[in-house]
């Protein structure tokens, strides 16, 4: 085995630092430390060797350079980079540029309980790993687990578009905060958020514009207010039941569904009528007449399950597809919204054009 | 028909009761079936299908209340129907109907309960007989009636019907719109230990029922009992995490139980009061 002296660590670690294994020149180095050229060459050839306060020297002008091993190597002494100067330097070249617009990733999440759980292998299956579900169970588990845990599902696709599935009105209070917040915390990388409703046996659709309008969302269903708690109640009832008037405009609709409107405003109902608009799975009220005592600000142009009184929105919802499905149909309507009870009869009536009247009549008691 | 997780709504529930009947209750008796006996359980919200049912197993009794020409008016509101399905075969099936009674045994005696219109649909003689009491509590309210149940030969044993009966009784108690008080059941001599009420149901065990009683027939032959109990008692009954457990019976009265009722009831000479 060959034995390496002193000399030979201090000649190797001279020339690795200098030309032509660097850009330093040997008459630099000799000028830094107040020595002759000639005598740097002789250490770096094994000729003689220097003082140990020229070793000093030599060190303290390579560590002025960020390099801290010149000592270590001479004395043969292991040590670990320090790579403090080099992340300092790195920062600092970093701190100079511009952010970099961050982008959201695709991401599949559920929300149960007010926790996040990550679902990279899709909610459904994700539904099975969290009930130990057998792999034979079929079915669509993604609705099953919302309208049955009153869990939250999320769908981040890059570019920012979110997707959300929940129950119109059986979501968890719990789960709808934790997915506000995620939206909250990545609010900044979302560009649309199209929320996916359970609604009896139909999906609805309530798109937003950004993150905010979201948030604004979940955050109502997740606390609403207390009068919007009460139950409310809507009964089916036979057609027979209308008032005279409301048959007329039944007739004119089993002859001509698009004079159902023009009808009515000849009967002067449209100051208590509503119209309501179904855009594919999207229910929109269009009209509002000026005797309708409600928040106008949350109805008119609104997507009905976009309504600060989400429950109500979610039985006005209910009967437009019902309506859309079997034709007219009267309703009794019980509870309490937009501060204030309820208690009326309900004609809906399809007016053609995918629009629906809504003729509300005051219940008469027998 | 429909996977049983896609008819399943307990979204007008409570948070501790979805997570005990979706958690525990649904996933346990439908891991139990699907998994290790590849037995699907499917749902139909169609009368019809217990039709077809019955048109592929002819030794299955229909029971008029599941029979479609007995109940034309029958809908998707009223009816729950559970089919257990192996590699595409119909192997089991259990029905549930709503039905709105002004007296069940007033019901009964007319056999409005039975066929919605009884001139035409009921076979001509038969009559229904009530005893005095019987039922009598059951009045103005809607029931949950149980009915049309059966299973192949070569499937029983295996707590099969069992499980359809919990699963159904899961819908009947969660399912939106279906609001009732009592829960009924009409119990056959020959179909006893099949579908039945949970023994709390025998204190409102009033008495035989003997109906469709055809001329030339003995009353003896034709012994039906009619089991019930509160939507409470049958509430607390099922909705429990041991209900998942295999071993947690359903079938009620057993054959014993009802020969007990029997011997209590028969020991002296009923009183029988025959429809007009």
């Amino acid at each position: 085995m060959t034995h390496i002296t002193f000399h030979d660590r201090l000649a190797t670690a001279l020339r690795r630092r200098l030309f032509p294994n660097t850009g330093l020149q040997i008459k630099q180095v000799a000028g830094a430390i107040g020595q002759d050229g000639r005598n740097l060459s002789r250490w770096i050839n094994g000729e003689s060797k220097p003082f140990a306060e020229v070793i000093e020297e030599l060190g303290r002008f390579f560590a002025s350079r960020g390099d801290n091993s010149f000592i270590a190597e001479c004395y043969g002494i292991e040590t670990t980079p320090d790579l403090t100067g080099l992340r300092a330097s790195i920062e600092k070249v970093l701190g100079r540029l511009p952010e970099p617009a961050p982008v959201l990733a695709l991401t599949k999440l559920w929300f149960v309980d007010g926790k996040c759980v990550p679902s990279g292998a899709g909610h459904d299956q994700q539904v099975r790993i969290m009930m130990g579900l057998s792999q034979h169970v079929g079915g669509d588990l993604r609705a099953s687990y919302c309208r049955n845990r009153g869990a939250v599902a999320l769908e981040a696709r890059h570019g920012g578009a979110v997707t959300i599935w929940h129950h119109a009105t059986g979501a968890d209070a719990e789960s709808l905060t934790a997915c506000r917040d995620w939206l909250a915390k990545h609010s900044a990388d979302i560009t649309t958020v199209r929320r996916l409703l359970q609604i009896e046996d139909t999906e609805a659709t309530v798109d937003h514009e950004d993150a905010a309008s979201a948030i604004a969302a979940l955050d109502r269903l997740a606390h609403p207010q207390r009068e919007a708690t009460l139950p409310l109640k809507v009964d089916r009832l036979s057609l027979d039941e209308c008032p005279a008037y409301i048959g007329r405009i039944l007739k004119v609709h089993s002859e001509s569904p698009e004079q159902v409107i023009p009808a009515a405003h000849d009967l002067g109902l449209m100051g208590m009528a509503s119209i309501l608009t179904v855009r594919g799975t999207a229910v929109t009220n269009d009209y509002l007449g000026p005797n309708i005592r409600f928040d106008r600000s949350d109805i008119l142009g609104r997507n009905v399950l976009d309504r600060k009184e989400s429950i109500y929105g979610a039985t006005v919802y209910a009967r437009a597809q019902e309506v859309r499905r079997s034709g007219p149909i009267l309703t009794r309507i019980t509870g309490r919204a937009y501060e204030q009870p309820l208690d009326y009869l309900s004609t809906m009536v399809p007016a053609g054009n995918s629009q629906i009247l809504a003729i509300p009549h005051e219940l008469e008691v027998a | 028909m429909i996977p049983y997780m896609n008819a399943l709504d307990l979204s007008q529930e409570s948070k501790e009761r979805k997570k005990l009947i979706n958690d525990v209750i649904v996933n346990k008796i439908l891991n139990r079936r699907e998994g290790e006996h590849g037995t699907e359980i499917l749902v139909s919200f169609n009368i019809d299908t217990v039709g077809e049912f019955q048109a592929l197993h002819p030794e299955m009794p229909l029971f008029p209340p599941f029979d479609r020409h007995c109940q034309p008016s029958a809908s998707e509101r009223d009816t729950i129907v559970i089919i257990a399905q192996r590699h595409g075969r119909m192997i089991g099936c259990l029905g549930a109907r709503l039905k709105y009674v002004r007296r069940i045994d007033e019901d009964l005696r007319s056999m409005k309960f039975l066929y919605e219109d009884y001139r035409t649909q009921a076979p001509y003689g038969e009559v229904c007989m009530v005893p005095s009491g019987a039922g009598s509590q059951i009045k103005f309210v809607s029931v949950a009636l149980g009915g049309s149940g059966w299973v192949e030969g070569t499937e029983r044993g295996h707590h099969l019907y069992s499980d359809m009966a919990k699963l159904l009784f899961i819908l009947e108690h969660t399912r939106p719109g279906w609001d009732w008080t009592y829960q009924a059941a009409l119990l056959s001599e020959k179909n006893m230990s099949r579908f039945a009420c949970h023994p709390s149901g025998m204190r409102d065990f009033v008495g035989p029922i003997i109906y469709k009683l055809l001329p030339g027939q003995s009353v003896d032959e034709r012994i039906y009992f009619l089991a019930s109990r509160h939507r409470e008692q049958a509430d607390a009954d099922t909705i429990r995490a041991e209900i998942a457990d295999e071993e947690t019976r359903i079938n009620f009265p057993t054959s014993d139980e009802i020969d007990a009722q029997r011997a209590r009831l028969w020991s002296s000479p009923p009183r029988l009061r025959i429809a007009q």
